[in-house]
């Protein structure tokens, strides 16, 4: 079966749902503060990068790099419900672009599935 | 296939057949920052000074980062002897002489330096320069014609700043200073002459922004071209005969003076810079914005536009930062 990424349109499409998934979080207050004060254009290639992995491209992180990379804002107070609010974002960005609940959800659990890591917790 | 050598900082390496740039480098430890190893994160772009990167390791990157050489050290397979350096180093160091100065606002200085023959630059790009006992600050090229035997920099005078007080007061013709450059991803992007364009610069931004439109033109740009001139109060507008000219013989430019503070002239706009240039943004799908000048609203107008729907690769950010070694 094709991955998510393939079937979205590859690099061009990710970017695409990456911009809009982006703006929601800039206008979203209960996350917006942690993405203050950062580069733009480095922070959306970050999660070009990141959400290629979600969707089964070509790329991927490790656990540590996860936990070195959210470190500095799980000492902001980062919590679980600011990534239950990145999921739900990223959930209605794939929509608009026309990807189907079903997908959603999956993309969902791999999303989940570093939320310990994102957390910088010890798995339970 | 056998091995090819790199260079990375006046030292060479070997990179082994299927093995990226990045793999050879580190194997060497040498520490290169990465993050995705998959090209697209850009954690590691090199640049390349001598030799071509494979076309695959430039996917994704702004033209203008291509057209200097830049790849991805991570997707770099390279195929022949590529001599590479850091992001972003300038392919020129050396001294430059300056050639005439004169005042033409108020604040602002004209320089013009001799232009060093292997000195070649794109009309929006800055330059880093540095004065004997080693300060040093970046200004853009306010000068769009490379085949010019000089060119030009503003330098507005800020209260007890050490460089633009050495410009202002002492420098003169003949002084020499070492110039690294040239500098920056803010200039035209050739190919779209029907894009449409916004322009918006605070104090002496409005320099590389007026670079950057009389390029466009010379690229035979078609497009709407719309140059805003933001300043707090009317007497800080300058240049503006300049502009004035260069919009009154092209019928897609429109010049907009936006002051904040009131006053009395005819043709300016008063109001808040970034509410006008907002409310006056169409086409944001299809839009490249250039942002030059003050670094609080250079950051403000580019998270607005990218939230008004432009694409954050159509943006072009120049901040004039004011401290030690930036602008």
């Amino acid at each position: 079966m094709s991955s998510l990424y393939q079937r979205l349109g590859g690099q061009e499409a990710v970017d695409a749902v990456v911009e809009t998934f982006y703006r929601k979080v800039l206008m979203d207050d209960r996350i917006s503060e942690f993405f203050e004060d950062i580069d733009m254009e480095q922070q959306i290639q970050k999660q070009k990068a990141f959400l290629t992995m979600v969707f089964g491209g070509p790329v991927n992180y490790s656990g540590l790099d996860m936990r070195e990379g959210h470190k500095h804002l799980v000492d902001r107070g980062l919590n679980d419900q600011h990534v239950d609010a990145v999921i739900e974002l990223l959930g209605t960005a794939l929509a608009e672009h026309g990807v189907n609940q079903e997908e959603i959800s999956e993309v969902a659990s791999i999303a989940n599935s570093v939320r310990d890591d994102v957390l910088n917790r010890t798995t339970g | 296939m056998s091995d090819v050598e790199i260079c990375y900082k006046e030292r060479t390496y070997r990179v082994y057949p299927g093995e990226t740039v990045l793999e050879s480098l580190e194997r060497a430890g040498i520490f290169v920052p990465s993050s995705c190893r998959a090209g697209v994160c850009q954690s590691c772009l090199l640049k390349s000074e001598e030799g071509t990167p494979p076309p695959r390791s430039q996917e994704g990157l702004k033209p203008q980062l291509k057209a200097s050489g830049h790849f991805l050290a991570c997707i770099c397979r390279p195929q022949e002897y590529i001599k590479c350096a850091p992001a972003h180093t300038a392919d020129f160091r050396g001294n430059v002489t300056i050639k005439d100065i004169k005042k033409i606002g108020k604040n602002v200085a004209l320089v013009r330096f001799h232009k060093p023959d292997n000195f070649n630059y794109t009309p929006g790009q800055f330059v880093t320069l540095t004065l004997r006992g080693g300060l040093s600050r970046s200004y853009s090229i306010a000068t769009y014609l490379n085949s010019e035997s000089y060119f030009d920099i503003h330098v507005r005078h800020i209260e007890k700043g050490r460089m633009s007080t050495w410009f202002h007061s002492q420098a003169q013709k003949g002084d020499r200073l070492w110039m690294e450059g040239p500098k920056g991803e803010c200039t035209y992007n050739p190919g779209h002459p029907n894009e449409p364009l916004t322009l918006i610069g605070t104090g002496t931004g409005i320099a590389p922004l007026y670079a950057i439109a009389k390029d466009a033109l010379e690229n035979g740009h078609s497009g709407p071209i719309a140059l805003y001139q933001g300043a707090l109060k009317e007497e800080s507008l300058y240049f503006e005969d300049e502009i004035e000219n260069m919009a009154a013989s092209h019928s897609n430019i429109r010049y907009v003076r936006c002051v904040l503070h009131k006053s009395f002239r005819q043709n300016i706009t008063y109001g808040d810079l970034k509410d006008i240039a907002l409310s006056e943004l169409t086409d944001a799908n299809t839009r490249r914005i250039y942002l030059c000048g003050d670094p609080g609203l250079v950051r403000i107008l580019k998270k607005s536009f990218f939230l008004a729907g432009v694409s954050i690769k159509k943006i072009h950010a120049d901040p004039f930062v004011v401290s030690e070694h930036k602008k």
